[in-house]
């Protein structure tokens, strides 16, 4: 069974072919700025990409399942969902929360079905997970009338990968059910799971709350952005870009910095940034300990997880209940997105 | 957003320019715009916008549909153009030709480059993808020119509500070279009529008026200056034993000034002109013609464009400031000079009659209006698509408030 696995973000489309979702791709690739050009000539470019990698292995392309990985899916969608009219029309409801990436995905979905007549496309959300989040973990301090007019609720924006870690954990040790999964990624997340479930996530109503990233400014003072407002005359727009484009480790360090380069960075105002947001994280995994009551594991995942022997390092000298080791996921994000997809597949054929 | 924007833009130029060019190839001198009205309504359409078409009047309307009614704001620059003296232009008026990257024809600054930018704004929004929580109208109007805005008036009173819309905002594509302007002074267009049995008499008292009254007036400081004011030729007329002369006046209209004011002073001054040509009546009253519209509908308007003002600080002039500083657009506010009488825009008409909050950016300059060899910038124009769908975005979008982050 051949499996095409696509994740969107803003900057870049990426995607891979897999045989099953036991082995590595058999092809991948990535387009970069797609959103600049449109989703028109993306099936094209996706297909042209694997047919020339697999005629070096002399195979011919072909598709019978298409994954996508989607930031958001709100509460709409609690898990993947094989695509329908209905979950067209749930996306078309949730577009506000999530403007830039829903229509974004509304116009690749139109193109990957004209492209690939017939061939089934999954959805898999980064949110699901996250709808099982405990009310008093997913909602705010405010009038509870405000959050529903206006969809204020806390989600993760990592849950493929975070499900995935305690999985892997439970899998290699029944005995572990609290697990603290440290997802290393431009915007990094913290969540705690409990027998399955999450009960603590850093992530917010928006990816922009909890920990400090890339660019990302993580938990600030509500108020920071109504003295930007008054005291600077900016409007949404202008706080926006900074608190999200122009902040965490750019807004620390004046350069743009992955955080890679963060922690192998040797000038002092690189130093501190990272000490900024290690210590943010040593304030989150605390924050997970207490609301797990304890900790069986720690495992990282994301695509800059070999940090984390050095971030384990440094967690673990400061709280003494974290575990002897940590776990590395091995699993990338596009596999786990085309292993969700396939549930969703088999589910619904099941069903019928 | 501002990045997918930005290369979304870019990758229009081409688009933009041939339209531009093309539009301006159109002759559309006021009440004859038929042809560049369904040239705008079939761009509209193929840009996709949900919904073309051409109104009752003439004007060529395209529609960007949002979740909600509300806010809904209006794009609007005017079809028609002044009539070009072509003697006077060193090269065609119709051939939208490009030099040194400016493109030349009648309207090119006024305002068939704003509404080139305004067209293809609303197509930028689309381009992005960026949802709408209000909706968008661009707004293509007749009879700007020498109609008073006559087709704004119908476009805001008959054509929006039959589409369920209610302006909360409006943005002019006049001239402003991308400046954010909110207001200008008026003018109104006077005629001077003497009547009398006695020719020398009526002959006299116009002349007097028209040699004396500039100087007259200044020096009583009854008018700024000279600039202020511009005097016609008397015409004089015989008939049934009167002889009667009309003259034309022009007067500048400050944000104090009004219309009934101006018929005031210039029946003051002309009664101290002519105290002793006794025999003499003379009677000030606003032109006003009989018009005939390219689609046939008729209406008579008054010579009058009246000074307005929108708040400096209002919520439009603060979100479309912001607006523009976070697309990294020059931010520069100000007001258009009108260095000729007769000039103006249809803010008036918005704020003032409609009570719909105004404002102008355009890329055209307006020292190159109503002139020969008008010209508008390309990379004005380019520069005004991106900063009017910023600033479209920013009143009427749906906001990516933690959304714009590379990668997550």
């Amino acid at each position: 069974m051949n499996i095409i696995s696509i994740s969107q973000n803003i900057s870049k489309l990426e995607f891979a072919l897999f045989d099953g979702t036991c082995g590595e791709p058999s092809a991948r690739g990535e387009i970069m700025n797609w959103m600049n050009t449109g989703s028109d000539g993306i099936p094209e470019m996706i297909s042209a990409c694997f047919t020339k990698s697999l005629r070096n292995q002399n195979r011919m392309f072909s598709a019978n399942l298409i994954c996508i990985r989607v930031p958001y899916g709100g509460q709409e969608f609690k898990i993947p969902e094989l695509l329908s009219s209905n979950s067209l029309d749930k996306l078309k409801k949730i577009e506000n929360a999530a403007p830039m990436h829903i229509p974004a995905l509304l116009a690749l979905i139109v193109s990957l079905k004209k492209y690939f007549r017939g061939t089934p496309i999954s959805l898999v959300f980064e949110t699901s997970f996250f709808t099982r989040l405990p009310a008093r973990e997913s909602s705010y301090a405010i009038d509870p009338g405000l959050s529903k007019e206006i969809s204020l609720q806390k989600f993760g924006y990592h849950g493929i990968l975070h499900e995935r870690s305690y999985e892997y954990c439970h899998e290699k040790d029944k005995g572990i059910s609290k697990t603290i999964s440290i997802c290393l990624e431009p915007i990094p997340e913290i969540c705690a799971v409990k027998n399955g479930i999450p009960v603590m996530v850093t992530g917010g109503s928006t990816p922009l709350e909890g920990l400090p990233g890339e660019t990302t400014c993580g938990d600030i003072d509500p108020l920071i952005i109504l003295s930007l407002s008054e005291n600077l005359g900016w409007g949404p727009e202008e706080i926006n870009k900074t608190l999200s484009r122009k902040s965490g480790i750019y807004g620390l360090t004046g350069k743009k910095m992955d955080f890679a380069k963060l922690f192998s960075a040797d000038d002092p105002v690189a130093k501190f940034a990272k000490e900024l947001i290690l210590y943010k994280m040593l304030l989150a995994s605390g924050s997970a300990v207490a609301a797990l009551g304890g900790v069986d594991a720690v495992v990282f995942s994301g695509r800059y997880r070999e940090l984390g022997g050095q971030i384990y390092d440094y967690l673990s000298s400061n709280l003494s209940c974290f575990p002897e080791k940590h776990e590395i996921l091995p699993d990338h994000l596009l596999k786990l997105t085309a292993a969700a997809g396939i549930t969703a597949l088999l589910k619904k054929s099941k069903s019928h | 957003m501002y990045s997918i924007m930005k290369a979304k833009n870019e990758a229009m130029k081409d688009e933009v320019k041939d339209f531009t060019q093309d539009l301006i190839k159109i002759p559309s001198i006021s009440l004859n715009e038929k042809k560049a009205a369904e040239f705008i309504c079939g761009k509209m359409k193929q840009l996709g916008y949900d919904e073309t078409f051409i109104d009752d009047i003439g004007n060529a309307v395209g529609v960007i549909r949002g979740r909600d009614p509300e806010p809904a704001i209006i794009l609007n620059s005017h079809i028609d153009t002044v009539s070009p003296d072509e003697e006077k232009w060193s090269m065609s008026p119709f051939r939208g030709i490009i030099e040194g990257g400016k493109i030349f024809g009648a309207g090119a600054s006024d305002c068939k480059g704003g509404l080139a930018a305004q067209i293809f704004a609303g197509a930028l929004l689309k381009r992005s993808l960026l949802p709408m929580r209000g909706s968008l109208v661009v707004a293509a109007t007749v009879a700007e020119e020498n109609g008073c805005s006559v087709g704004l008036k119908k476009l805001v009173s008959s054509t929006l509500p039959s589409l369920g819309i209610k302006a909360d905002y409006a943005i002019l594509g006049e001239p402003t070279g991308n400046g954010l302007y909110y207001g200008h002074d008026g003018w109104v267009e006077l005629n001077v009529h003497i009547e009398g049995v006695n020719p020398f008499q009526v002959s006299d008292a116009a002349r007097t008026i028209n040699s004396d009254l500039s100087l007259v007036s200044t020096i009583r400081n009854t008018i700024a200056s000279e600039e202020d004011m511009e005097i016609g030729r008397p015409v004089f007329n015989d008939n049934s034993g009167f002889r009667s002369a009309d003259m034309r006046i022009s007067k500048r209209l400050r944000s104090s000034d009004s219309p009934e004011g101006a018929i005031s002073w210039l029946n003051h001054e002309v009664a101290v002109l002519t105290q002793n040509e006794k025999n003499v009546s003379v009677e000030v009253t606003v032109m006003s013609e009989n018009q005939k519209l390219y689609n046939g509908s008729r209406s008579v308007v008054k010579r009058v464009t009246n000074s307005w003002q929108t708040d400096p600080y209002s919520p439009l002039m603060q979100r479309a400031r912001q607006s523009l500083s976070a697309a990294e657009c020059e931010v520069r506010t100000g007001k258009w000079n009108l260095g000729k009488l007769g000039m103006g825009t249809a803010g008036s008409v918005l704020l003032d009659e409609f009570k719909i909050p105004v404002i102008g950016y355009g890329p055209g300059n307006e020292d190159s209006a109503h002139r020969a060899d008008e010209y508008v910038i390309l990379e004005k124009i380019y520069e005004s698509v991106y900063g009017t769908a910023s600033i479209a975005h920013g009143i009427a979008g749906i906001p990516v408030c933690g959304w714009t982050s590379d990668e997550i």
